[in-house]
């Protein structure tokens, strides 16, 4: 029989060897001034998604897919600075109002760099989608 | 599973429409609030928890558990 109990420890137990929401690494801007990226929390990671997937409507999925993917990343850097502020506070923790004061589009492109490193390691991007395409298992 | 791969399997399962499912099942089976699920866990841990509640042989709760689904609707619609 199904032991709830021994295995509501277990995962406690496992909650607590996690490395949750951590120190995060550290990107230094133009400015001279120092952001830290932090790992995302769910709830943060679903706000991403959420402005991820409206920049992307917002400037056409179908044009976004048929650029080469620098294009693509200096098309987000131009045309996409609501969502990008908003995504760049969330990833540091800084206000918007620093985000869009003190960064640079040389600083968001670090940012957004370290961020995906951070979480996703030595992942290219097109790994990533041909993971994504092909049902993400190993 | 690689861990960049467990990772990407994390933000995919963000983006899954069982994600309020699973929740929930961490809510019944771990004692852990939707609520409190989003703030600790990160993308990452919610595949940890997820292969550790299969590898104890947990299924989903055959009850639809309704009361924690609209907890977490309710939540995430603030």
């Amino acid at each position: 029989m199904f032991d709830v109990s021994k295995m509501a420890r277990k995962l406690r137990q496992r909650l607590t060897e996690l490395p949750l929401v951590g120190s995060g690494a550290k990107v230094a801007l133009r400015c001279g001034r120092i952001v830290r990226v932090r790992p995302l929390n769910l709830r943060q990671a679903l706000a991403l998604i959420g402005l991820a997937a409206g920049l992307v409507e917002r400037l056409g999925w179908e044009r976004l897919a048929a650029m080469q993917p620098l294009e693509a990343a200096l098309m987000i850097l131009a045309a996409g600075g609501e969502e990008l502020a908003d995504a760049l506070a969330l990833i540091t923790g800084e206000t918007r109002d620093f985000v869009l004061s003190e960064l640079g589009p040389e600083d968001a492109l670090k940012v957004l760099l370290a961020a995906w490193r951070q979480e996703f390691a030595s992942l290219t991007p097109a790994e990533a989608a041909s993971a994504f395409a092909g049902g993400n298992h190993d | 599973m690689t861990e960049p791969r467990r990772a990407l399997a994390g933000w995919g399962m963000l983006l899954d429409e069982s994600l309020p499912r699973l929740l929930a099942m961490l809510a019944l089976k771990l004692g852990m609030p939707p609520g409190e699920a989003l703030e600790r866990l990160s993308p990452r841990d919610l595949v940890l928890l997820a292969e550790a509640l299969a590898a104890d042989g947990a299924s989903p709760p055959t009850g639809e558990p309704q009361e924690e689904l609209s907890r977490l609707q309710a939540f995430l619609m603030e």
